[in-house]
């Protein structure tokens, strides 16, 4: 803030423009972040404080970090977390790509049939999946070769469908140009050589972008893994962030120094990933 | 090449379905529709009754009799505890899994909050896959019974060699069975432990208003709390509007006044439920008029900082909020001595709104049944139960556990304030039918009622709460 | 040497290479589409199967469509006829369609007819067979009750639940059906040479699907209102499903009719064309407004939790998505500038994406504490303005505002409740970052010299936003829209955490209302019908916003 106020003292009109934009986005990134330093600073409170309405913990109580990170089990939990979402993440990445080049670039009967009927589960209300799908994962686990419920096939394979992930990836493989589509068929390339040789190097951001998505919408799942899982082999972190809470009250402090934690390793994915992310939205150009 | 493409295109389905569907052929060889195994209770379902005659698994009509010994029994049991309760509850867990003579082991297994194990289990209900003893409110374990899936425990109970005897029976609090029991007499819930709605009271402020004891009838509580709010009004600030009763409405907290005024959810015939009752009307109007004389108000739906900041002298809480409350206290510095008290009624009765920790048995062979009866009634045996409650801060259920507590009881006056309150109750009709969706209808229509504005308005409301509430049981039939 | 010689023959030639590319296409999507259709479609059939229930954590009766009865009234009966009729006005575009092809291409395409029908009869078979299996798998759960768990016993259970009487012969019949009409379609594909072969038995399988689906959904729901009528005639009373039945379908027909009016008015070379074409859709759209105005008389009978539940909706939705789509272009157009800092601030913008909702909300639910000393009160109070019950207060926000000023405003235009601005504010942030990013997306695609060009012609930059920017930028304001309200329809987790009872229900928006049902009063049956009814009204608006909103959009 000081150092803007310094720059107001030069008057030229593409300044004032700069120091009216960097104004709002200052604000915005306040509204942004306040919850966020909201939630340190409540993470480092003791109980009374958090319990109460002060903003500003009075001594910083790192402890509830160590604190938080015993009780919840994070060591063991967060191991889980990690499986989960590599193996959920290279599923639904290797399937993805294959079912959204077809989508986008071979001919069949049925392909727009199928991928309406795909993307119409978009709109279907979560709240109908969670039954048929314990059943359907009950099943498999009975009459398969290993168990799912309690294990990590329930906890991975039903994510590793995702149509979300084929229509970001479909918007970007219809762009390839035909050009380079052809001249690989005059090499003698098949669909597997083009789709390897060719548009998966020109893809790598987009593949980013779903990577990134995925990573938070499987790190951050909590009601399905609950339901799934009955012992701690397999729980992920989110579980054990929930063990803060209790039937009579919440230790809000170390509720918050906890989902500080697992917020964490996404600030680092997105922190990483970031500019290849922006980039890649931009040039798969969502056309609706 | 292009064939190159097409075989790994056929590996990579092949794999999917392995893993997803497995060798769903290997069902084949099982050509003989089998039915060796005892299909126990439920004939009608059966598909292909080939009546052979039955071994000697097929269940007996009398089964506890015939329990066989239970040399390798694994139980499972859902839980609730993690954290330091959960440690201490796997320590006695393991103790009873050292120490049971009938080679018996029980698999503790933390299931997140009650809502968790709710989902669970009705999801497990869908499938097949329950565990064999199962913690939950007596609403939940009510409704699994109503569709068959919680065992009734009176055979076990009752059980000569393995039930409890007449002493343990009578030892057991008097209101328990009956808490535990549906309308038809099956005993579906045994109790861990118990807990109540309470008041928390401020000894030290009300002493200082000039009520050396806490309030015994409701219009001495209404004296107490407003002049609790006018001195806070006086002080002004952020002080100003508060001071009184913290009146958060929901079904327990309104439910607990009913209580207290000698009212309660059933008509007088107790086949129906009927919120139209004189006590509930008086019940909401002593609300209202505590609220629009400014001695209630309402935060969020843990008021813990303000009762240690004395911007409340009541409040309403779980008596497994204390830990909240200390710390609330402790944060401010505040000295004040504060404990549990019971809701006074217009005529002096004291009511707490009781809450129990219920074990429910899914049902299995007599076999499993009953080891899981024997750790049930392990676990709640008073030495045991004492050990629990230190670890957990729950109250027990039988008056012989009082006695082993004496010296947890001076360590922590305000669990010792509770001792007693816990055990008069009354607790909510639990097990009539579709309590669990009707005390959800209730926290919407106790604010609701909260919100009104005249008595009229209020019959109005309780008139149609009762007949959402009796719709709800109709829908079951 | 003979399979070999087949093999080849199959894949070789300019035929076998299109069959080979078909074959490889499925494999590529198979994966994902069997995950898919295991995890998303069956789940729905799934739904309802048990939407036709009465079920209470077990499945009961068999009711029909009792349960979406009590949930919009009889407005169900004049849905499912619509749909019936939808599906055999359906073939009419089918056959439309083959016959065009069949024009383009001087085929002679009724041979394909056979298979086509067998290919629907199978699917119908299938169906059949999963109808039937279904209760009898679900039972399973019943007799594993009582015994010993273990992985063999639930396999002869499973087996002998597949082997029932009412089964097994619906499996038997599907099986057959199945290898007839992969024989059937083998060999017309060998006798009739023709590029389209599959295209036009894929066309004339859909129209026989569309055909049964009509023809059973209206027998299915002929059925049902004939019950209600025989169940009414002996209590005396008239369900007058009929006369709303035709009202409301006629009602619907002078909608469409002026909608063909209204896009055929533009088309009009002259004045006057014009506006008689624009009088006329007037009148129309007039009539039938009066005739849909039966709708309400209807749905008073249905749940009013429903219908508070989809203004509700309405509220939420028009109150996140275009409040976040206006913020985030804005914030967009500002970041896109390269300047210091422009990194830092798309990473800031976005934190509120990938925090998990649960800390998020109990953050939010803190700073619009009611107490007077939490931080949204604070910030009131020293403004000089009155602390606010927030998540507590179901008064609309219009209201409230007015009252601070000393105006009383009508009960129709109070708004949404200041709980649920708190929830659409909650919403607003989480998403604006999402958004933002996808608008910046959208910038970069757009060519520079269009607004260079545009700046050397002297424009603002207002107008060059106003006039290129924006128009260019709707393909990805058409998707966030779209993203927006179907997510606004959907969301209940955030909505269920923020909720409190002492909000009167006005945070209960349709998709919570079923949560409630699903989870917290376990009437599954009933909770899956909303979802149903729920499920049509995204599906409805979604294809509206297509047709409406699509065809204006700017592909640049």
């Amino acid at each position: 803030m000081d150092k803007m106020r310094k720059k107001t003292y030069s008057f030229s009109v593409s300044t004032r423009k700069k120091i009216l934009t960097y104004t709002i986005l200052f604000i915005g990134a306040f509204i942004s972040l306040i919850p966020f330093v909201w939630m340190i600073s409540t993470s480092l409170m003791s109980l009374g404080e958090a319990l109460g309405t002060a903003f500003f913990p009075s001594s910083l109580n790192f402890q509830n970090y160590a604190e938080a990170w015993r009780r919840a089990q994070f060591s063991e939990y967060f191991i889980n977390s990690i499986l989960i979402t590599l193996i959920t993440l290279s599923g639904e990445v290797t399937f993805s790509v294959f079912a959204a080049y077809a989508f986008a670039r071979m001919e069949f009967p049925g392909r727009d049939l199928i991928f309406s009927i795909m993307l119409s589960t978009i709109m279907i209300p979560a709240m109908v999946l969670i039954i048929p799908n314990f059943l359907t994962v009950t099943w498999l686990g009975r009459i398969g070769p290993i168990p799912w419920i309690n294990n990590w096939p329930a906890l991975t394979i039903p994510y590793m469908g995702s149509i979300f992930s084929i229509f970001l990836l479909k918007q970007f493989f219809a762009q390839v140009p035909n050009e380079l589509f052809d001249a690989a068929q005059i090499d003698g390339a098949g669909h597997l050589r083009f789709l390897f040789q060719v548009v998966l190097p020109l893809s790598k951001a987009p593949l980013m972008v779903i990577l990134v998505l995925s990573f938070i919408g499987t790190w951050n799942s909590l009601a399905w893994p609950m339901l799934v899982t009955n012992t701690p082999d397999w729980r992920p972190i989110s579980v054990g962030l929930m063990n803060f809470v209790d039937e009579a009250g919440q230790l809000i402090n170390l509720t918050m120094a906890g989902a500080f934690i697992t917020i964490i390793p996404i600030l680092i994915i997105y922190f990483f990933t970031q500019r290849q992310f922006t980039d890649s939205i931009a040039r798969s150009g969502l056309k609706g | 090449m292009k064939k190159i493409s097409v075989l790994l295109s056929i590996i990579m389905l092949l794999s999917l379905v392995l893993a997803a569907c497995g060798p769903s052929e290997t069902p084949a060889p099982v050509e003989e529709p089998v039915v060796e195994e005892p299909v126990v209770e439920e004939p009608e379902l059966v598909v292909e009754p080939e009546p052979v005659e039955e071994p000697e698994e097929v269940e007996e009509p009398e089964p506890v009799e015939e329990a066989p010994p239970f040399e390798g029994v694994t139980v499972d049991f859902w839980h609730v505890y993690s954290d330091a309760p959960g440690a201490a509850l796997q320590a006695l867990v393991d103790e009873f899994n050292d120490v049971n003579p009938y080679g018996i082991t029980v698999n503790a297994l933390d299931q997140g909050r009650y809502g968790d194990v709710e989902d669970k289990v009705n999801a497990g209900i869908q499938s097949g896959d329950l565990p064999d003893v199962v913690m939950a409110y007596t609403n939940a374990l009510a409704d699994w019974y109503s569709v068959g899936f919680i065992a009734d425990l009176n055979p076990y109970i009752g059980d000569p060699d393995y039930g409890l005897t007449a002493d343990q029976l009578a030892d057991l609090y008097p209101h328990l069975k009956e808490a535990g029991s549906t309308p038809d007499g099956a005993w579906i819930a045994y109790p861990m432990t118990q807990s109540a709605n309470v008041l928390v009271y401020n000894f030290t402020w009300a002493e200082e208003l000039g009520f050396a004891t806490p309030p015994t009838t409701s219009a001495e509580l209404k004296d107490l709390v407003c002049t609790a709010a006018a001195e806070n009004d006086a002080r002004g600030g952020d002080f100003a509007g508060t001071g009184g009763i913290v009146y958060f409405p929901n079904a327990t907290n309104w439910l607990h006044w009913l209580y207290a005024f000698g009212g309660n959810e059933l008509n007088e015939a107790h086949d129906a439920y009927d919120f139209t009752s004189q006590e509930a009307i008086d019940t909401t109007m002593f609300i209202l008029d505590l609220k629009n004389e400014g001695c209630a108000w309402q935060t969020e739906s843990y008021p813990n900082p303000e009762q240690g900041q004395r911007k409340a002298l009541i409040t309403m809480s779980s008596t497994a909020g204390a830990p909240y409350y200390a710390a609330a206290f402790e944060e401010e510095n505040n000295d004040d001595v504060w404990g549990w008290i019971a809701a006074p009624g217009p005529d002096g009765k004291l009511a707490v709104n009781a809450f129990q920790q219920m074990l429910g048995v899914v049902p299995s062979t007599p076999q499993r049944e009953m080891a899981s009866w024997l750790f049930v009634k392990w676990l709640t045996s008073p030495e045991i139960q004492a050990r629990w409650i230190v670890a957990s801060g729950y109250y027990g259920t039988q008056y012989s556990t009082e006695a082993l507590m004496a010296d947890y009881a001076t360590e922590n006056p305000v669990w010792a304030s509770g001792v007693e309150l816990a055990a008069i109750g009354p607790s909510e009709p639990q097990t009539f039918p579709a309590w669990s969706s009707v005390r959800r209808t209730l926290n919407d229509f106790a604010a609701e009622l909260y919100n009104a504005t005249s008595q009229a308005e209020v019959e109005e409301t309780l008139a149609r709460l009762t007949q959402a509430a009796n719709d709800l049981v109709e829908e079951l039939q | 040497m003979e399979n070999k010689n087949f093999l080849q023959r199959t894949f070789t030639g300019r035929r076998g290479r299109r069959l080979k590319e078909y074959l490889t296409a499925y494999i590529f999507i198979a994966p994902s589409s069997i995950l898919i259709f295991m995890f998303g479609i069956f789940p729905v059939f799934f739904a309802l199967y048990v939407s036709l229930h009465r079920w209470r954590i077990v499945r009961g009766d068999m009711i029909g469509l009792r349960n979406y009865v009590t949930a919009i009234g009889s407005l169900t009966y004049v849905i499912a006829f619509f749909l019936g009729i939808g599906a055999l006005v359906l073939i009419y575009f089918l056959v439309k369609r083959i016959l065009k092809l069949r024009q383009e291409h001087d085929d002679q395409p009724w041979l394909a007819i056979l298979p086509g029908l067998m290919y629907a009869v199978t699917v119908f078979a299938f169906l059949n067979w999963f109808y039937r299996a279904l209760p009898e798998v679900l039972d399973i759960a019943f007799k594993l009750r009582g015994i010993e768990r273990e992985e063999i016993v639930f396999m002869d259970f499973l087996m002998d639940a597949l082997r029932a009487e009412s089964v097994l012969p619906a499996w038997r019949i599907f099986g057959w059906l199945l290898l007839a009409s992969l024989v059937i379609g083998l060999v017309v594909m060998r006798v009739w040479e023709n590029r389209n072969n599959l295209n036009y038995q894929a066309y004339f399988s859909l129209c026989f699907l569309a055909l049964g689906i009509g023809v059973g959904l209206l027998a299915f729901t002929l059925q049902e209102v004939n019950t209600v009528y025989a169940a009414a005639l002996s209590e005396g009373t008239d369900p007058g499903i009929w006369p709303q039945v035709i009202t409301i379908s006629s009602g619907l027909i002078l909608f469409a009719a002026a909608w063909v009016l209204w896009r055929r008015a533009e088309k009009q070379y002259t004045n006057r064309g014009f506006w008689l074409h624009l009088l006329a859709a007037i009148v129309l759209l007039i009539g039938g407004w009066l005739l849909i105005g039966e709708i309400p008389n209807i749905i008073a009978a249905g749940d009013k939790r429903v219908w508070d539940g989809l203004k509700v909706t309405v509220f939420f939705s028009l109150g996140t998505v275009p409040f976040q789509l206006v913020i985030s272009i804005f914030l967009a157009v500002l970041l896109f500038r390269k300047f210091l800092g422009t990194n830092i601030f798309r990473i800031i913008f976005f934190i509120p994406y990938v925090t998990p909702s649960i800390a998020s909300a109990a953050v939010f639910q803190q700073m619009f504490s009611n107490r007077q000393t939490a931080p949204v009160n604070m910030l009131l109070r020293s403004l000089g303005l009155p602390p606010q019950q927030w998540l507590f207060e179901p008064r609309g926000i219009f209201t409230l505002i007015g009252q601070h000023f000393g105006l009383s405003i009508p009960t129709w235009a109070t708004g949404p409740s200041l709980a649920l601005f708190v929830i659409i504010l909650h919403s607003v942030w989480t998403f604006v970052g999402y958004n933002t990013v996808i608008y910046l997306a959208g910038l970069g695609n757009i060519p520079k010299e269009l607004n260079d060009s545009a700046e050397v012609d002297g424009a603002n930059g207002w107008q060059v936003f106003r006039h290129i920017t924006f128009p260019l930028l709707s393909p990805t304001t058409y998707f966030l829209s779209l993203i927006g309200v179907i997510g606004t329809f959907k969301a209940f987790n955030t909505i269920w955490i923020f909720r409190s009872n002492l909000a009167l229900g006005t945070t209960d928006t349709f998709s919570l209302a079923i949560f409630i049902e699903f989870f917290e009063k376990l009437r599954y049956g009933y909770a899956s019908a909303m979802a149903f009814v729920l499920f049509g009204i995204i599906l409805s608006l979604t294809l509206i916003n297509n047709r409406v909103q699509g065809a204006k959009v700017f592909y640049g």
